[in-house]
Parts: C-alpha cells; structure tokens; sequence
C-alpha cells in the first residue's frame, strides 16, 4: 500500500508542473497615449498650407517617446523647435526625422506635396466662368438596367468656389474628367484610390451631404428603367 | 516512507520528463501573426457607408440565398438591431451617431475572417478551415451541426440553421471564397457597394492604406483599426467616425488569439494519454512484481536456506 501512494506525489508535481506551464501573464505593452492630439506647423504659412501632422497617430506608431524626440534627457520631450533653432537647421531635422522614418518604414508621406499642400490662391486660379465647360453631362455607364444621370454642370459650377473643388489633385488650371483618373477599383498598387463609381458616389453625395443640399438617395439620380422604357429602346 | 536510491531517481527522473514535455510543446503563438503575408482582407470605412444594403443584396444572389421578407429597398428593416440568421450571410445594422442629432451610422457585420480563427478551432470535425488566401470557409457537408463554433466565436458570426430539423448547419459568410476570390476575383459585396467603403487587396497593404487616412483626416476617423489586433487579428478591418462601441462592436474581444488559450493543453492530450499510462503502468508492475518476489521469499524461507 505504501509503494502505491508513493506515486501519488511525483504525479500531483508532474500535474501541477503542466499547469503552472500554460498560465502565464500578459505581457503589458506600454501605451504612450500623452502629448498633444495634432501639430499644426506653419512655419512656412505664407506659400504652403500648414502641416497637420498627428502627434497622436505617431505615439501609437513609436516604441517610446525617444524615437522622435531623440538625444534629450529621459521622460523630456522637448519640441523640435526648441534644439533645432527655426530656420534651414529646423528644417533639415524635420525633414530628416520624418522623411527619413517613413523610408524606413516604407509607410507614411514622402514627396513634397504630400505634407506641404500648395496654397491656392482664388484669384490665380479657376476663375468663376460660366461658358467654360459643358453644360450638362450625360452619365450613361449602367444604362441596362437605369435611366442615365443627367448631371448639370453649369449649376455645379456657380455653386463651387473654384474647379477643383471637383477636378481636385490635378495640376492647377487643369480640369480633367472623372475618368481620366478613376477606372477599375481595388488596383494593388493604389488601394486608396477609389474607382470610378465609388469616386462619382463619394465626391457627389459626399459633398451634398456637407452641404445639405442635393440628392442622396439613390433613385434621385439613377431614375430605374421601366420595361416601357425597355421598349421604347429596342424600337 | 522508505525508497530506495533507485527508486527516486526513476521517479524524479519520470517527473521531470513529463514537466519537460508539457514545457516545449506550448510554444506561445506569436502576437503579430506573421503567417501567410500575402493574405487577402478587406478594409470597411463606416464613413462611407450609407445603409443602401447593396452588399446585402449582392450577397443574396451570388449566394443563392432565399429572398428576404423585407426588400432590400425597404429601409424599415433598420428599426430593429439584427442578428445573425441563417437566411443572410451579412447584414448591415443602423445606429443613431452620437453627436450629430438625426445622422444614422451604419455597421455591416459579417464573418471577420480572423488570422487565427475561434471557430476552425472549436471545431470537431475541421469544418471550418482558414484557406491561405485569407478567407475562413466551411464545408457544409462535414459540418455537424454541433454548435461550437457559435461558442466559440468572439463576433457572434456564425448562424444556425433553426429551422431545418434533418440535418441543420451553420452557415456565414464566406468571402466569396469559392465563387470569387479563389479565382482571383473580388467579394461581391464589396464590389457592389456604390460608395466603395470596402476596399479589397492585401492585408497588410490595407493597414498601410487604413493608417493613411486615418493620419490623413484626423477630425474624421477614430484613431483605431478595428480588426488588426482584435482576437490576434482579423482579415476584416474596420475604420469608423465615432468610436466602435457607438457602432455595436464588440470591443472586449481582446488580442490573444482564442486558439492560443487551448491550443497548448489540447495538444499535450494524445503524448500524455500514451505516455503516463505507458510509464505508470510500468511502474506498477515494476513494484507489484517486485511485491511478489518478496512475498514469496517470506513464504518460502526454508528453501532459500537449502539451497545456501
């Protein structure tokens, strides 16, 4: 009887051994959640749009505080302006810090207009002219299935203070068709990039919703072919 | 207690074997699952959606799903917050927006294809498989019925097939999996959607893509990627306007991968099922022989004298 309660103990240690393996704490990562939201930096407010630059994203992004605010005494963090002076030497160090982390990364902005947005000038640019582009423009892409979008453009342009607000990211002046840009969605190389419907859907209703005006449900531009209709086509 | 040397040093030796065992074999998975990189996913921006239930509508038919009671035109269907069903593989929910009085906010749930699914996990009899280009699918001839999944599953995805008293399964959205992306297509939920708030590509490149506008409109997003950490990581990443518990996600899903939490044990069953009763069984015998033996002699003292 005494052999066999002798195996009870190596076999409770073994048991309590393979337990103790499998419970393990969490390793806490730290969250480095402090310091301002956004930086707007307008240094250069005269030609260029200021930065925005999310100090909040970048804390979530770093390892710790001193990835960025490197070479200062641990737990500060002094603002870059405050080693780097604020002329050609701030300027380097910006560009060197950020630009150069994103190379690294392979992630975040790296050409110029990317962070620096070119300031435009309303007077320079897209003058208000009302003979200047079609009057109305026919969208008849899904013309099976829906009447096309008559799409008046005269009235968009008296509304918008300049071109771009719809011909946006082309060069200035320049006023290139929705297509000319967005085709076919989903393109590996340029996933941000919507394509050509979800472009008209979201710069069109996008904006009448910020406006508070215009149609945004969806059969109050895509009137539904009736069989009538039909027809009348194959007639 | 009396042992001999021997003795303890087999025990000893026997116990530490196993601890031993036990120990190596739970290798924990890592954080940042870095498995299959290529894998696809999906990015919805609840920004962008509208509640046009296009997707819904464009899962139906490539599904073959039975024709819903409430048109997909029909938007009284939002009044009530849905549930996973068996007639539908995804459904889009509406939710008032927190701040702005009279905006609605919508949600489109559907299975999150997690990198390291629950529900494949839980299952008994391997319905459910993680294909490596990213979609979670299931046979419906193996599966069984059982439930597990459903357990099992942080997002409440899964849905049982109540009605179908024979042979009931389960059933959820697939990712186009068969009819689509395994042939180098695209979900047709997101390629119906008109706003394009799902974008499909690469996992990892939808990160990069999701960080981007996020650092790009700070004002407009949550600075938070719904599904990249979440339960080790989904291949459905969500980005929104207003914080997630606004859009009724479930935010305490945490980030260990549920396999992780049974995967060591689970595994250990088979090698401890053989070799404790190998071992033991051994020793038992070793000291019940032995027992004998010395029973024996006890007995029989007189012809251990005649032969001396």
């Amino acid at each position: 009887m005494i052999r066999k309660n002798l195996l009870v103990i190596p076999l409770t240690l073994a048991v309590g051994l393979f337990i103790a393996s499998y419970v393990g704490g969490e390793k806490n990562t730290p969250s480095s959640a402090d310091g301002p939201e956004v930086c707007t930096l307008g240094h250069l407010a005269k030609v260029y749009e200021a930065v925005r630059f999310s100090h909040e994203m970048h804390t979530l992004v770093a390892e710790n505080c001193a990835t960025c605010h490197h070479n200062s005494e641990e737990g500060q963090t002094p603002a870059c302006t405050e080693c780097h002076g604020t002329s050609s030497g701030l300027k380097d160090a910006y560009h060197g810090q950020c630009i150069g982390c994103h190379k690294k990364m392979e992630m975040g902005p790296v050409g110029c207009t990317e962070c620096h947005m070119k300031k435009i000038s309303k007077v320079s640019s897209g003058e208000k002219k009302k003979e200047k582009g079609p009057q109305t423009t026919i969208l008849n892409r899904l013309e099976n299935k829906y009447q096309s979008v008559t799409f008046s453009h005269e009235t968009h342009s008296s509304l918008a203070e300049n071109c771009s607000e719809c011909h946006h990211h082309s060069p200035a002046g320049q006023t290139p068709a929705c297509s000319e840009c967005h085709g076919a969605p989903f393109d590996p190389q340029n996933l941000n990039m919507p394509g050509l419907k979800g472009a008209y859907h979201l710069q069109c209703m996008g904006c009448h919703q910020d406006m508070g005006g215009g149609p945004t449900g969806c059969t109050e531009c895509h009137a539904k072919k009736t069989s009538q209709d039909k027809q009348g086509e194959e007639k | 207690m009396r042992i001999s040397r021997r003795k303890f040093f087999k025990i000893s030796a026997v116990t530490g074997a196993v601890s031993i065992i036990g120990k190596s074999k739970s290798t924990s998975v890592a954080r940042n699952f870095s498995g299959r990189p290529d894998r696809l996913g999906v990015l919805t921006d609840s920004t962008r959606c509208v509640g046009c239930r296009t997707c819904e509508a464009a899962c139906n038919e490539i599904n073959k799903l039975p024709k819903p009671k409430i048109p997909f035109e029909d938007q009284s269907v939002f009044e009530k917050e849905r549930r996973a069903d068996s007639t539908y593989y995804t459904y889009v929910n509406r939710y008032p927006h927190p701040d702005k009085k009279g905006k609605w906010i919508y949600r489109k749930v559907q299975c999150n294809h997690c990198d390291e699914p629950a529900c494949a996990s839980a299952c008994l009899v391997a319905a459910l498989k993680k294909k490596p280009e990213g979609p979670v699918v299931w046979n419906e001839k193996i599966c069984i019925g059982c439930r597990y999944c459903m357990t099992a599953c942080p997002f409440y995805v899964p849905a049982f097939e109540y009605s179908n008293p024979y042979s009931p399964d389960i059933v959820k959205c697939t990712m186009c999996y068969d009819t689509r992306v395994s042939k180098g297509g695209i979900p047709a939920c997101v390629e119906a959607c008109p706003m394009e708030a799902m974008t499909f590509g690469k996992r990892s490149e939808l990160i990069k893509v999701a960080r981007k506008r996020i650092m790009e409109h700070t004002d407009k997003y949550v600075d938070h990627i719904y599904g990249e950490n979440e339960a080790g990581g989904t291949c459905w990443l969500y980005i929104s306007g207003v914080p997630f518990e606004e859009l009724g996600f479930p935010t305490d899903v945490g980030t260990k991968p549920y396999p992780e939490l049974t995967k060591g044990f689970l595994t250990m069953v088979p090698a401890v099922l053989v070799i404790w009763p190998a071992l033991l069984g051994g020793f038992y015998m070793f000291t019940k022989h032995r027992e004998q033996l010395i029973e024996e002699e006890e007995k029989t003292p007189e012809k251990k004298e005649d032969r001396k």
